[in-house]
């Protein structure tokens, strides 16, 4: 007859399964990530995001159509992902909370402001280089939670602060040669919007966000990100004509495809966090800024520095400080 | 005015604020009359969100035991953190127990 402690040590095992499956889902989530980005990256080379221009009216009208056409592409995946599995009721049930008016308030941040900086660092530095500054997000989120959670920091997180700042210099140091991103600066500069509002997005979710079904909370929050882009910013930011041109172009096609990366990955990286536990789903993540690297060098004809995947390899490697104790990361046993 | 249906999470969070412990079938029996007929409504929806609460530390195992066809079964219940979570059920919708562990 199978005793408690056989039914302990098969439940170890069933754990520890599910943690190394866990992780697999979390490289799923940064390589789509990484492929999401560089795929974006790809629909600039079609008209009307094609435009070489350095008036900043123009870049932020380009990188708010494209923004909004990502988020558009993303949630219009994820609904019917969340219709396929019976979960559509719960976007009105989940929005009449108070968590799920903060995933809503989370979406300006993660959504508009984050998105529009991250579109504008692909649009003018390209996406290897954009996706390796903003993979430190979650060091920003660890100072904000200093000031608005009254956080403490342990030395090990301060390391990896650092380094995620050591590591942004070092990519920025040299751009890539020829002149093919004439304002590469420009476009770090604005990818660090994203990193800004993905970390304030972070600290958000401390309120609440984790009671939500997180496949319904995305969905809410692509589609929070949607409307408030259509409604406000396009015609905010003359982007309205822009991204009804761009249905009509070869980037259409660039653009839904990225949004379903972006989709899939977040998908894998709530599994990932169910299967493995936050520390290590967000350290598979991040390294979206290395799978950057390779799809970009896959895919297009950007140039790889020497400093640009050193710095990657820095700023991944502090981040992962910044999420967890390496050696918990490693320990699957503690999930 | 009836209740409102919460969302299916925000209902697993409120029954298991009784404090006491529920595998996955004993939380469908309970919810069944509120969520039957759905497509989420499945077992396997079920235990994944069960797990998915543990994983965010809202829940805990408290039993592990093998039942009549020697199949592993898990029992849940609220966490300290879980139940402090109860603040954010809507109006209406107060925990069960008064506090946690009581």
């Amino acid at each position: 007859m199978r005793t408690q402690i056989d039914a302990k040590k098969m439940l170890e095992q069933h754990e520890l399964g599910h943690a190394k499956k866990g992780l697999v889902w979390g490289v799923i989530s940064g390589a789509t990530w990484g492929l999401d980005g560089v795929i974006w990256g790809m629909a600039y080379m079609f008209l009307p995001f094609a435009i070489e221009s350095d008036v900043l009216k123009v870049i932020i009208a380009v990188s708010v159509a494209s923004a909004a056409m990502h988020d558009g592409f993303s949630g219009f995946w994820l609904f019917w992902y969340n219709l396929f599995t019976g979960r559509w009721k719960e976007y009105i049930r989940t929005l009449r909370t108070k968590p799920g008016m903060i995933v809503c308030l989370g979406a300006l941040f993660g959504g508009p402001i984050a998105m529009t900086g991250y579109s504008a660092g692909i649009m003018l530095a390209g996406a290897s280089y954009a996706l390796a500054v903003t993979a430190m997000y979650p060091a920003v989120g660890a100072i904000l939670a200093v000031f608005i959670l009254k956080e403490k920091i342990v030395p090990r997180v301060y390391i990896g602060i650092a380094m995620c700042i050591l590591g942004a210099v070092v990519v920025n140091w040299t751009p890539p040669a020829g002149d093919a991103y004439p304002m590469f600066y420009l476009g770090m500069g604005l990818s660090l919007l994203a990193t800004f509002g993905w970390g304030v997005e972070g600290v958000l979710a401390a309120y609440g966000m984790d009671m939500a079904d997180p496949d319904v909370a995305i969905g809410i929050r692509q589609a929070t990100s949607f409307v408030v882009y259509f409604v406000l910013i396009l015609p905010v930011f003359a982007g309205t004509a822009l991204f009804f041109e761009a249905f009509t172009t070869g980037a259409l096609g660039y653009m839904a495809l990225a949004g379903l990366m972006g989709a899939i990955s977040y998908l894998a990286w709530y599994r990932a966090i169910n299967m493995t536990g936050v520390g290590r789903a967000m350290a598979f993540n991040v390294t979206y800024a290395l799978w950057a690297i390779v799809f970009g060098y896959l895919l297009t004809d950007i140039e790889i520095t020497t400093n640009l995947v050193v710095g990657a390899l820095i700023i991944t490697g502090g981040t992962i400080l910044v999420l967890a104790n390496p050696k918990e990361l490693l320990n699957l046993r503690k999930v | 005015m009836a209740q409102q249906v919460l969302p299916l999470r925000f209902r697993i969070l409120h029954l298991l604020s009784d404090n006491e412990s529920y595998s996955v079938d004993e939380v469908m029996e309970a919810l069944k009359t509120e969520y039957m007929g759905e497509g989420q409504f499945t077992r396997p929806l079920m235990a994944v969100h069960l797990q998915s609460l543990k994983a965010v530390g809202i829940l805990e195992h408290s039993e592990v035991y093998f039942n009549e066809k020697d199949e592993l079964m898990t029992k849940f219940k609220i966490t300290e953190y879980g139940f402090s979570r109860l603040s954010y059920l809507p109006k209406g919708w107060n925990p069960i127990a008064k506090s946690f562990g009581a």
